[in-house]
């Protein structure tokens, strides 16, 4: 099993309480997965991606990813192991605002030494259709080419996993398309992919689609009733 | 894709933050430099004007020393008028004059229209022994000056020893203990010492003046005198000696004249006495630029530590301020994988970079204002004397340690952050 999600708990101070954002969620992915998590702003949808992500401890329960729990290495070696296992998507893109496309695309090889790193970067420009655009910055791209640089950055060290934040969010119709297209050429070409989001239409492009509920993974009907609501 | 260039890209992206924090190294730096380039120019400018001066001292030393030269010869010479009998060589040896001539020849030439002598002193000088302390002396009875009738009256050059009074030379006060205001006798006759001259190093410090008539009772010598000492004499021609002696026949024929105080004498002290004065001189002028040198140093251990605390702080307050700006962009870059201490390595290193930078600016600036105000005269070359490749050195590992520090809490807030925290947010 690719990824491996045990009884995931995770809860934030609250003024004088504490929210349970996940509440002992457990899941499997394998390879060749696309699995949509769909829910309501606020309702712990980015806490679980960041937890399997390697950026936010859970207080309880496990992540495994290729049997490896991420928590359990050094800050040192996690990082190592994020570089090297896992891409991220972001709604807002979080291009760095000052480096040309080439050089966000290239910004992974920094954590890894890549060597060729530019010829890596120029082949996913020109895989997202981006060519024209190498030496721009992100603040003369449009969103949708933004978050295209976004995802040929994720995609740079050829994750295992890839974990998707509302990447459509911010897009129109067609480049929602041109990002769920290229998430579901990712999965179908080895990888899995993780994506949260509260858009319909985006959900649907996954294989499997949850819901999410009060901190619980709840099935498609119920998730179609959460959605429905 | 590196470090180096990420750095580089945020650092023309963020021209300001990236300017002011130059400034502020090019600032302390300039400080820095500006003031040792100053101190070192200010010592420079010391050993000038001192070397200069040491010249002009020298100059005006030989002038001094001329003029006073001239002014000794112009003021006059010291003669002695001797019995025309007395043996000179013998006067020579002993310093004692043992042939008497009459008191009145004092008289005659004081009452005589001589215009080539002045300040008449008729004395009898004897060597004896002082009975009562068993000791030799030069028995010298003074009369004082004589005015002569041709002339307004002047101040005496040498004061006449009253009758009951004695003035003793230096060996003898020394070797008898006597101090003025004791009272002793000489002779049986009872006296009280009313002066001790200083040590001259010749007979004089062997001697006891006392009043002439007085030592004419005791040496038996009564209207005699041995010599007659004519101080400040004038001669319009070069053969002094001659002209006196000439005027001075025509008045008391038979008598001998001889020049009394070797010429070299004087012109020793005028020139040890201007040597003296250009040497206080140039003391003068050395400490004034000491002092001077020492309040710039103080002012510069003052003034450099605060401008280089003060940027210091600046430096880090412009760190934090990058630090959250770019709070996001740290965010990502440890989700893709950086670790800690290269998100703390980006921070240090923008900071190394902006201190070797301002370290060189910084330098220059402060070497221009350093060669600008340190006013060397044109025939120096500032780049000789001022430039220093150690002061160089020492800004391009002080400016990059100042702004490494100054950053350093910043950079570990960026390396600390949460990038969880950070992406959630964002």
């Amino acid at each position: 099993m690719l990824l491996e999600l045990e009884q995931l708990s995770k809860s934030f101070k609250s003024g004088p309480g504490r929210v349970q954002a996940v509440d002992g969620i457990s899941l499997n992915v394998d390879t060749n997965e696309f699995v949509a998590i769909q829910g309501p702003s606020g309702c712990g949808k980015s806490t679980l991606l960041l937890m399997v992500g390697g950026l936010l401890s859970p207080d309880s329960g496990e992540v495994r990813i290729e049997g490896t729990n991420p928590y359990r290495l050094s800050n040192d070696q996690r990082a190592r192991f994020r570089s090297q296992h896992l891409g991220f998507v972001f709604q807002q893109f979080h291009l760095v605002p000052y480096l040309n496309v080439l050089d966000n695309v290239a910004t992974p090889a920094l954590a890894s030494n890549r060597t060729h790193a530019r010829e890596r970067a120029r082949e996913l420009i020109t895989q997202f259709g981006l060519e024209q655009r190498l030496h721009h910055t992100p603040a003369q791209l449009s969103t949708g080419e933004k978050q295209r640089v976004a995802l040929a950055r994720a995609l740079f060290h050829q994750p295992k996993i890839l974990l998707a934040d509302e990447p459509t969010g911010n897009l129109d119709s067609e480049n929602s398309e041109i990002v769920l297209k290229a998430l579901c050429q990712f999965a179908e070409n080895g990888g899995c992919v993780l994506m949260v989001s509260h858009d319909d239409q985006a959900v649907q492009t996954a294989q499997r689609v949850l819901g999410i509920r009060d901190g619980h993974l709840v099935t498609p009907d119920e998730s179609e009733t959460l959605v429905n609501s | 894709m590196s470090l180096f260039h990420l750095v580089i890209q945020e650092m023309q992206h963020r021209k300001m933050n990236f300017l002011l924090g130059l400034l502020s190294v090019v600032v302390a730096v300039a400080c820095l430099v500006a003031a040792l380039t100053l101190l070192q120019a200010d010592e420079i400018q010391t050993e000038l004007i001192l070397e200069k001066k040491s010249v002009e001292v020298k100059q005006a030393g030989a002038q001094l020393e001329d003029a006073m030269r001239k002014i000794t010869k112009g003021l006059g010479f010291n003669i002695l008028i001797l019995p025309a009998d007395e043996d000179l060589s013998e006067f020579h040896l002993t310093g004692i004059v043992e042939k008497t001539m009459p008191e009145d020849n004092v008289t005659k030439l004081a009452e005589s229209t001589i215009v080539t002598v002045n300040h008449l002193l008729p004395m009898v000088a004897k060597k004896v022994t002082w009975p009562e302390k068993e000791c030799e002396i030069i028995l010298t009875g003074t009369r004082g000056e004589v005015p002569q009738l041709e002339r307004a009256l002047k101040k005496p050059l040498q004061q006449l020893v009253p009758e009951g009074k004695m003035v003793l030379g230096y060996q003898i006060q020394k070797k008898l203990g006597l101090k003025t205001g004791d009272e002793v006798k000489l002779m049986g006759k009872p006296f009280k010492v009313s002066q001790n001259y200083p040590e001259r190093g010749n007979s004089d410090d062997s001697t006891v003046w006392i009043n002439l008539k007085e030592a004419q009772e005791l040496l038996g010598m009564q209207n005699l005198v041995n010599a007659i000492l004519a101080l400040e004499c004038n001669c319009a021609t070069e053969d002094r000696v001659a002209e006196i002696r000439k005027d001075v026949g025509e008045i008391l024929p038979g008598t001998q004249i001889i020049e009394r105080g070797p010429p070299a004498l004087a012109r020793a002290e005028a020139r040890n006495k201007a040597h003296a004065t250009a040497v206080a001189s140039l003391e003068q002028e050395k400490a004034n630029r000491i002092q001077l040198i020492e309040r710039h140093a103080d002012f510069a251990a003052v003034l450099v530590p605060l401008v280089v605390l003060g940027c210091g702080a600046w430096i880090g307050f412009l760190s934090l301020e990058n630090v959250r700006r770019r709070a996001t962009e740290i965010g990502i870059l440890r989700a893709i994988g950086l670790r800690s201490s290269q998100v703390f390595g980006i921070f240090i290193f923008k900071a190394v970079l902006i201190g070797l930078i301002g370290a060189l600016l910084g330098y220059f600036l402060g070497y221009g204002i350093g060669v600008i105000w340190g006013k060397l005269p044109e025939s120096i070359q500032p780049r000789e004397v001022l430039f220093s490749g150690r002061w160089l050195l020492l800004s391009l590992v002080f400016a990059p340690l100042l702004a490494g520090f100054a950053s350093w809490i910043p950079a570990l807030m960026a390396a600390r952050q949460d990038p969880a925290t950070i992406l959630q947010e964002g």
